[in-house]
C-alpha cells in the first residue's frame, strides 16, 4: 500500500493550469524528490496535498483514505507535516518554545487536568519539553535554544523549521526547498539530516533545486514541467532522460 | 519565565489582599479598587483574543453589557444573585460563541470592524427595546447580593467591603484560569496563531477552534464582571455597551502590556486610578487620554511591563559603550 | 404613498452623497495603506467646524470657506500621517487602529471643550425656502450638496485616471512592491492618499454640516456609517464605496420613513453582518 497517492490531481487558477492530471505515489520510508523548472507547479502540488489549496479536480489518498478536501490541521493529525518554501517560524518566541509548540498534537491533556494542574498534566509538559531538547540536539542547534527565532541566521531558521516539523511526529515529512539559500557546508548538514530522519522511519518528500542533493539522496525522482509529470524514476534514469534535459535547457539553476 | 514563589509568600500576599479593606484607606479609594478589579477581569479577558491570539476585538464590551443586564433582569425577577451571576457568565458565553463563530472566520481589519458592529448593534437594541431594558432610562434598584445559610450566615452586600471581596474573588478566579490556560498547550496554540497562523495549521492546530475558545472564555469572564458591576452600582443603562468602555479597555491593555498576565492587571488599576486622580484636569481628561494612547503606541508598544526590561537593556547598552574605553 | 417614497428617496440622496464621500476617502486609505482610520469621522467633523467658523465668525464667503476648510483638514491629515502613521507603518493593523482611535478621542474631546456640545447652524448663501420638484420638497442647500458631491467624485475619478499622482496611487494600490520598483515614491503616495482621504471627509462634513448642523460628536456616527458603507461596497473598492454610500443613504431614509426612526441606525449594522456572513468581499469588492 502506498503511503500517499494522488490520482489525476489538478489545480487551475482562473485559466492557468498550475497542476494538471498528476498521478503520484510515494511508499513508506522512501525519499522522493520532486523537481522541475521554476513555475512547474511543485509548490502548488505541495499546497494541494497539505490542504492549503483545494484541488480543481482529482483525488488524494493517504493510507487508502481519501484526504482530498481536508484542511491542513486535519492532515497534520494524520501525520502529514510540511515545511514552507518561504521560511516560516514563530518569530517572537524562543527556539525551544517554538519546537515545543510543534509537539502540540503529540499530547492531549484534559481541560480539567490543565485547570487543576494535575501531576499527569505536568508530566506531559515535561515530556514535551524533553523531546524538544532532544530534537534540537538531534539537529545540532541545541545551543540556540533560548534565542528568539527571529534573531537566528537564515540557515539556522531553516533547521528550526525542520525541528518544529519533527516535533509534530510526522509519518510523511514534506520539505519545500530545504537547501535553498544555503552554503555548501549547510547543505551537507541538511542532507545528512534527511538521511537521519529517514532512519527514524519517516518518509520524506522534498522539492529541491540543488541537483547534487537531489541526485545523491533520492530513492526516486519525479519531474514536473508546466504542471505535468514528464518523467519519473531512479536518479540515474532521470539524469539521462531527454525530456528532462529539454525542460531544463536554458534554465540556470543555482544553489545557494 | 515562571517564577516559583514559595507557598508561604503566596499565603502572605493573599492575607494582605484580604485585609485591604481594614487598612486606613477611604471609601473612595475602595471604590476605585473595586472598579479596578472589574476592569482587570475584563482586560484579562480581552487579552486572550487580542494579546495572545493576536486579533483585535472591539466587541468585548457587548459581553459586559449582556452580563450586566442578564444579572440585573434575573435578580429583579426574583432570582437569587448567585444563580443570576452564573447565568450572566453563561449567557455572555453563548453570545461569545455565536458572535465568535461568525466573526472569527475573518481576520485583521475585518474582524476589528465586525466585532465593533456587533457591539454597536447590541447597544442599539438595548437603547430601543425599552420594554425589556427600559432604554435610556436603564434599570435601577438592582438587588444586592445576599448569602443566607441557616444558622450560620446572613449577609446582604450592603457595604463596599462586600463588593471588594466579591470583585477580588472574581479577579483571582479569572487570574487563575488565565494563568493555567496560558501556560498550557492551549496557550501555546494561541500564541502560535498570532506568531504564524499557516505554520500553526501545518502542525495540527485548528486555528478557528482555538481562537473561538479564547474569545468565549474571555466573553464568560467579561459577562461575570458585568454582573458584579450591575449589582455594585445598582443601576445600569445603555452606557454598559458604550464605546468608551472599549477605549478604556484598549488603553489598559496596551499600556499595561498585551500578551502578558500581569500587564492587563497593572493597566487596569493604573488607568482606573489615574483619571480619578486627574480630576483637576477633568475637563481635559479625555483629550489627554487620546494623546496618551498615541504616545503609548509609538513609544511603549509592549506596555508598562516591558519597562524594566527596556531600562535594563538600556543600561547594559550604555555600559557596553563606555566600558571598553 | 408614492410621494412619501420619492421624498424619502430624495432625502436619502443627500445622506447618500455624504456617505459616499466619506466612504471613498476611507476605502482609499484602507485599500492603499492598509490603515483602518478610526479618526475619519473626526476629520469630517473638523471640516464642518472649520467651515462654520470661517463663515460665521469671519464672515468669509461660503464657497471660499469650503475650500479653506478642506485644505486645513488635509493639512491635519498630512501632519498626522507623517508624524504618527509613517513611523509605525510596519507594525501591523493593531497598532494603526489604536493610534487612529487615539487621534479620534483627542480630536473629539478637544472639540467638545473648545466648541461646546451645542449644535450650531452654518450660515449659507442658499434660500431656506424649499423648492418643489413635482411632489418632492427639497432645499437649495441639499441640491448643492448632491451636485457638489457628484462633482467631487467625478473629479476624483479623473484625477486617478489622468494625473501622474493618480496613476502612482493606482499602481501602489495594485502592488506596493512593484510600484516601488518602478520608481514610485511610496512615502509621497501615502501622505497624499491620507491627505486626500481627509479632504474628502472634510467636504462631506461641510456639505452635510450645512444641510443639518455641526456638533463635536457628529464624527462618531459618521465613522460608523463610513465603515458600514466600506464593508458593504467592499474594502478597497471605489465604485463600491460610492454605490454603497447611496444604497445605505436611501435604505436608511426609506427605513426611517416606513419602519421606525429608532432602529434606523441599526439597518446599516445589519447590512454589515449579512454582508460579512455571505459576501465578505462586499458587493463590489475584489477577493483578497
Amino acid at each position: 500500500m502506498a503511503l500517499l497517492e494522488t490520482k489525476k490531481l489538478t489545480k487551475y487558477f482562473g485559466g492557468l493550469g498550475a497542476v494538471k492530471d498528476v498521478d503520484f505515489l510515494i511508499n513508506r520510508r522512501e525519499i522522493v524528490s520532486l523537481i522541475g523548472p521554476n513555475g512547474a507547479g511543485k509548490t502548488t502540488f505541495f499546497n494541494l496535498i497539505t490542504g492549503f489549496f483545494r484541488p480543481t479536480k482529482g483525488k488524494i489518498f493517504y493510507k487508502e483514505e481519501d484526504i482530498t478536501n481536508l484542511k491542513p490541521h486535519q492532515l497534520a493529525v494524520r501525520g502529514i507535516i510540511r515545511t514552507f518554501q518561504k521560511t516560516k517560524v514563530f518569530p517572537g518566541v524562543t527556539v525551544l518554545e517554538g519546537v515545543i509548540m510543534g509537539s502540540h498534537l503529540t499530547i492531549n491533556p484534559h481541560i480539567l487536568g490543565i485547570l487543576s494542574n494535575t501531576a499527569a498534566t505536568r508530566k506531559e509538559e515535561e515530556k514535551v519539553r524533553q523531546k524538544a531538547l532532544d530534537i534540537l540536539n538531534f539537529l545540532g542547534i541545541e545551543y540556540r535554544k533560548d534565542i528568539l527565532a527571529k534573531n537566528l541566521p537564515y540557515g539556522e531558521q531553516r533547521i528550526l523549521e525542520i525541528a518544529v516539523a519533527l516535533a509534530a511526529d510526522p509519518e510523511l515529512l514534506l520539505l519545500d526547498e530545504p537547501a535553498t539559500g544555503m552554503n555548501p557546508e549547510e547543505t551537507k548538514r541538511v542532507t545528512k539530516l534527511i538521511y537521519k530522519i529517514r532512519e527514524k522511519g519517516i518518509t520524506v518528500l522534498l522539492v529541491e533545486h540543488d541537483m547534487n542533493v537531489v541526485m545523491g539522496i533520492s530513492d526516486s525522482i519525479v519531474v514536473l514541467d508546466s504542471g505535468e509529470v514528464i518523467a519519473r524514476g531512479l536518479p540515474q534514469e532521470i539524469r539521462e532522460n531527454k525530456e528532462v534535459i529539454k525542460a531544463y535547457l536554458g534554465e540556470e539553476y543555482t544553489h545557494a | 519565565m515562571k517564577k516559583r514563589f514559595s507557598y508561604f509568600r503566596w499565603f502572605l500576599f493573599l492575607f494582605f489582599l484580604l485585609s485591604v479593606p481594614f487598612l486606613p484607606i477611604g471609601n473612595y479609594q475602595l471604590h476605585i479598587i473595586i472598579i479596578g478589579c472589574i476592569y482587570a477581569v475584563m482586560v484579562l479577558s480581552l487579552n486572550l483574543i487580542t494579546g495572545y491570539v493576536g486579533e483585535l476585538s472591539l466587541g468585548n464590551v457587548a459581553f459586559f453589557g449582556v452580563g450586566a443586564f442578564t444579572s440585573a433582569l434575573l435578580t429583579l425577577g426574583g432570582v437569587s444573585f448567585w444563580v443570576s451571576f452564573l447565568a450572566a457568565g453563561m449567557v455572555a458565553g453563548i453570545f461569545g460563541s455565536l458572535i465568535g463563530y461568525i466573526t472569527l472566520k475573518l481576520r485583521g481589519a475585518y474582524f476589528v470592524i465586525v466585532t465593533l458592529a456587533f457591539a454597536e448593534i447590541l447597544r442599539l437594541i438595548d437603547t430601543n427595546w425599552t420594554s425589556l431594558t427600559n432604554g435610556p432610562m436603564g434599570l435601577s434598584n438592582i438587588p444586592l447580593p445576599e448569602i443566607h445559610i441557616p444558622y450560620l450566615l446572613n449577609i446582604t452586600f450592603s457595604d463596599k467591603i462586600h463588593f471588594y471581596y466579591l470583585s477580588l474573588g472574581l479577579l483571582l478566579l479569572a487570574l487563575y484560569v488565565v494563568y493555567r490556560l496560558v501556560n498550557s498547550r492551549i496557550g501555546r496554540a494561541w500564541v502560535s496563531i498570532r506568531e504564524n497562523e499557516d505554520l500553526a495549521k501545518s502542525i495540527g492546530i485548528n486555528a478557528f477552534n482555538y481562537a473561538l475558545l479564547a474569545f468565549v472564555v474571555g466573553a464568560i469572564f467579561t459577562g461575570l464582571g458585568g454582573s458584579v458591576y450591575a449589582h455594585y452600582m445598582s443601576f445600569i443603562g445603555p452606557d454598559v455597551f458604550s464605546f468608551s468602555i472599549t477605549v478604556s479597555m484598549l488603553i489598559m491593555l496596551i499600556m499595561g502590556g498585551k500578551g502578558t498576565i500581569i500587564g492587563p492587571i497593572i493597566g487596569a488599576f493604573v488607568f482606573t486610578a489615574l483619571p480619578e486622580y486627574l480630576r483637576i484636569a477633568q475637563l481635559y481628561r479625555l483629550s489627554i487620554l487620546g494623546i496618551i494612547l498615541i504616545f503609548a503606541v509609538i513609544f511603549l508598544p509592549a506596555g508598562i511591563v516591558s519597562m524594566p526590561k527596556r531600562i535594563i537593556s538600556f543600561i547594559k547598552e550604555r555600559r557596553r559603550q563606555f566600558g571598553t574605553s | 404613498m408614492i410621494e412619501q417614497f420619492l421624498q424619502q428617496l430624495c432625502n436619502g440622496l443627500v445622506m447618500g452623497s455624504g456617505y459616499a464621500l466619506m466612504a471613498v476617502g476611507l476605502t482609499m486609505i484602507f485599500g492603499l495603506m492598509y490603515v483602518v482610520n478610526f479618526a475619519h469621522g473626526e476629520l469630517y467633523m473638523l471640516g464642518g467646524f472649520f467651515a462654520y467658523y470661517l463663515t460665521a465668525l469671519f464672515g468669509i464667503n461660503f464657497f471660499l470657506s469650503l475650500v479653506i476648510a478642506i485644505l486645513m483638514v488635509m493639512g491635519v491629515g498630512l501632519i498626522f500621517e507623517v508624524f504618527a502613521l509613517r513611523p509605525l507603518r510596519e507594525q501591523g493593523i493593531l497598532t494603526t487602529v489604536l493610534i487612529t482611535i487615539g487621534l479620534s478621542i483627542f480630536l473629539k474631546n478637544t472639540a467638545l471643550i473648545l466648541w461646546s456640545p451645542i449644535p450650531k447652524n452654518m450660515p449659507t448663501p442658499f434660500s431656506p425656502i424649499a423648492l418643489t420638484l413635482g411632489s418632492v420638497y427639497i432645499t437649495e442647500e441639499r441640491i448643492f450638496a448632491i451636485i457638489a458631491a457628484f462633482t467631487v467624485i467625478v473629479c476624483l475619478h479623473l484625477m486617478l485616471q489622468k494625473t501622474k499622482i493618480g496613476k502612482a496611487m493606482r499602481a501602489t494600490f495594485q502592488n506596493k512592491e512593484s510600484a516601488a520598483l518602478m520608481g514610485v515614491d511610496i512615502n509621497r503616495v501615502y501622505s497624499f492618499t491620507f491627505a486626500l482621504g481627509s479632504g474628502l471627509a472634510a467636504i462631506a462634513g461641510v456639505l452635510l454640516g450645512s444641510v443639518f448642523f455641526v456638533q463635536p460628536t457628529m464624527g462618531s456616527l459618521a465613522t460608523s456609517k463610513a465603515f458600514i458603507v466600506v464593508i458593504l461596497g467592499g474594502l478597497g473598492s471605489f465604485p463600491g464605496a460610492i454605490g454603497g454610500g447611496f444604497i445605505l443613504g436611501m435604505a436608511e431614509s426609506l427605513g426611517a420613513g416606513f419602519i421606525s426612526t429608532g432602529y434606523k441606525d441599526a439597518i446599516g449594522f445589519v447590512f454589515v453582518i449579512l454582508i460579512l456572513l455571505f459576501m465578505p468581499s462586499g458587493l463590489f469588492g475584489r477577493k483578497k
